[in-house]
């Protein structure tokens, strides 16, 4: 039996209308927007200007904090504005628009390296300069955390190839096609980390991506292949790292402190591109996918590509009302502005036709307790819900909501259809902006 | 191409799960019994089961009204309720007084505290209570199996407890026994349970630690002294603790939400029933033990809960 963790949900997956379609390079966009932002949101000042003319790959802006990195041009063409964009997250953020001169001339020099002579140090300047991040959804900078495991001893670097969020077919289409490249990665972040061995931590129900993976590492004796139960949510990195490896993270630590580091299957793709050709990240692969898109699809994407460049790729939408998502559809977020960019933590966008008589209300909590049997961080969501709804700030701490990390398996058990999820969001950001008030009144 | 973009929160599926298809499997799984209970006690049953489903549902839907709130009927929680009244009320109840019970289920047991799912007790076992003390001698007069007549015999355990007669375990399992309209038949009601416990509608763990609770208490009473106690098949099989434990003590909204809580709410019901089924005045404990035991929930609750993962 595969192994797994303790409550979670087991959901239509819906892969089917994208696994099998290989990864397809999307015709050059007119135009991008690429958001210049770090992690967190923080607005970061360009080295560019207004009319200027840049190139495929090239610097737009570079870190001025630890946890921040390079943001490079998606295209070659001419800078016609920099301000405020719309952001998928962010809702709005800082960024640059770039009118394409159709060239795609490339600001970088293209070629092979060697990997295998460069020193851990350099691995991480390479990878940082080439602007990779976290590419699972976080998008929480990769040198930045390849840096915080420095002085702690790591052995196992576990690869996550889950997938657990339903229609999304990124990582199993990249584990399938470009599996060489990916286990080049491997090798190469196993050095940075000075760890032994590496895990593929793959659902069970992949079957033709664990054949295929078990092939392709049949040499290699410092790569297992881990099959996990297909449940939600699964890919989660303490989740992950529990069932995988049988670790547990105690509260408030992070995985180097049980001495591993989990990437995602795309960023350990983006460092082998970084690192052995010289190439920076401003192109990622993502799933158009959903009943309300004609034609889905598997895309590679330059950053900063339009949502309605992408739907005019994928022929258009097949649904006059519905929801377009970025991300999966439990923890992704809803947009409605076509003008919306890809940013790197994009991982699809998925189409789902809107039928008001699905939707429930939200009715008053039986107390079921179905929430408590699912919550894979064994919190009790309804309590919290009450709560937040009474605004109870000092009790909500005590129920450790910081310990939530907003997966929604609780939102989807639930038959009141009580929106757990934001309101857990809710009560996060309460919390965190009442501790700063109080943490600034002690101070003075 | 014009479209409509709907924006909300996520997540953007769910499971499809509603009060009232746990309502609308609560009363599949109590359709066997419903069925018994009009095998053995004919139109009796029909007229008690039809008056309490009526009562319950107008009622809940005037007090809404009064109260300028909207209207919850179609959770069919309200006919759960009603059908539950019923099924634990004498056969030969008379109506009028039954519409008072259910009077009492849904304002006192329910609305009183802002309606389903801030109720502390369980509506149904409200009402029954409130019925105790305003109709004391109706509510202990049976009748005989296929007759209306209110001849006043004595329930199984009203038999055991006061005249220390056993019933065949054989009657009490397939229900040809007195009691309440729809406790009787054992079989009936377990059918219902495992219907419930099969479409996950409750947790295991209430109904078995109630059960297992009253089995060991008997088991232990029995075989020190098999004269004045009965065996653990006979205390289980008699009067309302099989319904009890599958149809009451795991009522959500009034039972605890962790694992470990439930194990104890339901060990707490069994012991409760025994202690009153012993040393009570009444013959029956099964009432009073839910419905103690649901003021102790918040306690349950408060001290089981659960240490967060990592923590």
């Amino acid at each position: 039996m595969s192994k797994t963790f303790k409550g979670g949900i087991f959901l239509p997956e819906n892969k089917h209308l994208s696994e099998t379609l290989p990864i397809e390079i999307i015709s050059l966009p007119n135009r991008v927007i690429i958001p210049l932002a770090f992690y967190g949101g923080k607005k970061c000042e360009p080295n560019i200007k207004e009319g200027d003319r840049v190139s495929t790959g090239q610097v737009l802006c570079e870190p001025q904090e630890h946890i921040s990195t390079f943001i490079h041009s998606s295209i070659s063409g001419v800078v016609s504005k920099i301000g405020e964009f719309p952001h998928p997250v962010l809702k709005k953020s800082y960024g640059v628009l770039i009118e394409s001169d159709g060239k795609d001339l490339k600001g970088f020099e293209e070629g092979e390296r060697n990997w295998q002579s460069l020193s851990g140090e350099e691995i991480i300047k390479i990878i940082k300069e080439a602007g990779v991040v976290g590419l699972g959804g976080a998008g929480f900078p990769t040198h930045a955390k390849l840096r915080i495991q420095d002085k702690k001893q790591v052995d196992a670097f576990l690869i996550n190839l889950i997938e657990c969020e339903p229609y999304l077919t990124v990582d199993y289409r990249l584990a399938l096609e470009r599996f060489d490249e990916i286990l080049s990665g491997i090798n190469i972040l196993l050095k940075v980390l000075r760890a032994e061995k590496a895990y593929l931590a793959v659902a069970a129900d992949k079957k033709e991506l664990i054949e295929h993976l078990s092939v392709k590492t049949r040499e290699s004796k410092n790569v297992e292949i881990i099959t996990l139960k297909h449940k939600y949510p699964q890919g989660e990195e303490s989740q992950l790292i529990k069932a995988a490896l049988g670790r547990i993270i105690p509260k408030g630590k992070l995985p180097c402190d049980v001495g591993v580091v989990v990437d995602n299957v795309q960023t350990v793709y983006a460092v082998f591109e970084a690192v052995c050709r010289k190439k920076p990240f401003y192109e990622r692969v993502i799933t158009v996918t959903g009943r309300g898109i004609k034609e889905p699809k598997n895309l590679l994407v330059r950053i900063g590509t339009r949502l309605q460049d992408i739907i005019n790729y994928c022929g258009g939408f097949q649904a006059d009302k519905l929801r377009i998502i970025y991300g999966g559809p439990m923890m992704g977020v809803a947009q409605d502005n076509l003008d919306m960019p890809i940013t790197k933590e994009t991982s699809g966008i998925i189409c789902l036709p809107f039928n008001k008589k699905e939707e429930i209300k939200e009715s008053a909590c039986l107390r079921c307790g179905r929430c408590v049997d699912v919550c894979p961080r064994n919190l009790l969501p309804l309590e919290m819900n009450r709560l937040i709804k009474n605004k109870k700030w000092d009790e909500l701490e005590a129920y450790n909501i910081s310990e939530c990390m907003l997966c929604g398996a609780c939102n989807y058990i639930c038959p009141a259809n009580i929106p757990l999820a934001a309101r857990m969001a809710l009560g996060k950001r309460a919390l965190t902006s009442i501790k700063k008030v109080r943490s600034r009144k002690n101070g003075s | 191409m014009a479209a409509d973009f709907i924006i909300s929160d996520s997540p953007y599926i769910h499971s499809g799960k509603s009060t009232k298809k746990i309502m609308f499997l609560v009363m599949l799984a109590l359709l066997p019994a419903i069925f018994a209970s009009v095998y053995y006690f004919r139109a009796g049953a029909i007229y008690l089961i039809s008056t309490c489903v009526i009562s319950c549902v107008v009622f809940e839907y005037l007090i809404r009204k009064i109260r300028h709130k909207e209207t919850t009927i179609y959770d069919l929680s309200a006919v759960v309720t009603g059908i539950l009244m019923a099924l634990i009320l004498p056969p030969n109840f008379p109506l009028g007084a039954a519409v008072v019970g259910c009077l009492a289920a849904v304002f006192l047991g329910k609305e009183v505290f802002g309606g389903l799912g801030s109720n502390i007790f369980n509506p149904a076992l409200v009402g029954r209570a409130f019925l105790m003390a305003t109709f004391p001698v109706l509510t202990t007069t049976w009748c005989e199996p296929f007759s209306l007549q209110a001849v006043t015999t004595a329930t199984p355990l009203g038999l055991m407890k006061f005249q220390n007669v056993t019933t065949d375990l054989q009657s009490l399992f397939w229900g040809n026994v007195s009691g309440s309209l729809g406790e009787t038949s054992a079989i009936a009601l377990l059918l219902g349970g495992i219907i419930l416990l099969l479409y996950r509608v409750i947790d295991w763990r209430i109904p078995f630690g109630y059960i297992v609770t009253v089995a060991l208490i008997s088991l232990g009473f029995h075989s020190a002294n098999p004269a004045s106690y009965a065996g653990p098949l006979f205390e289980i099989l008699a009067g309302g603790l099989i319904i009890g434990a599958f149809f009451m003590a795991s009522d959500p909204v009034t039972s605890p939400v962790t694992k470990k809580g439930r194990l104890i709410f339901g060990a707490g019901c069994g012991l409760l029933t025994m202690i009153i089924r012993y040393w009570g005045g009444l013959p029956e404990g099964v009432m009073y033990s839910i419905l103690f035991m649901n003021a102790l929930r918040p306690l349950i609750d408060k001290f089981t809960r659960p240490i967060c993962f990592g923590g």
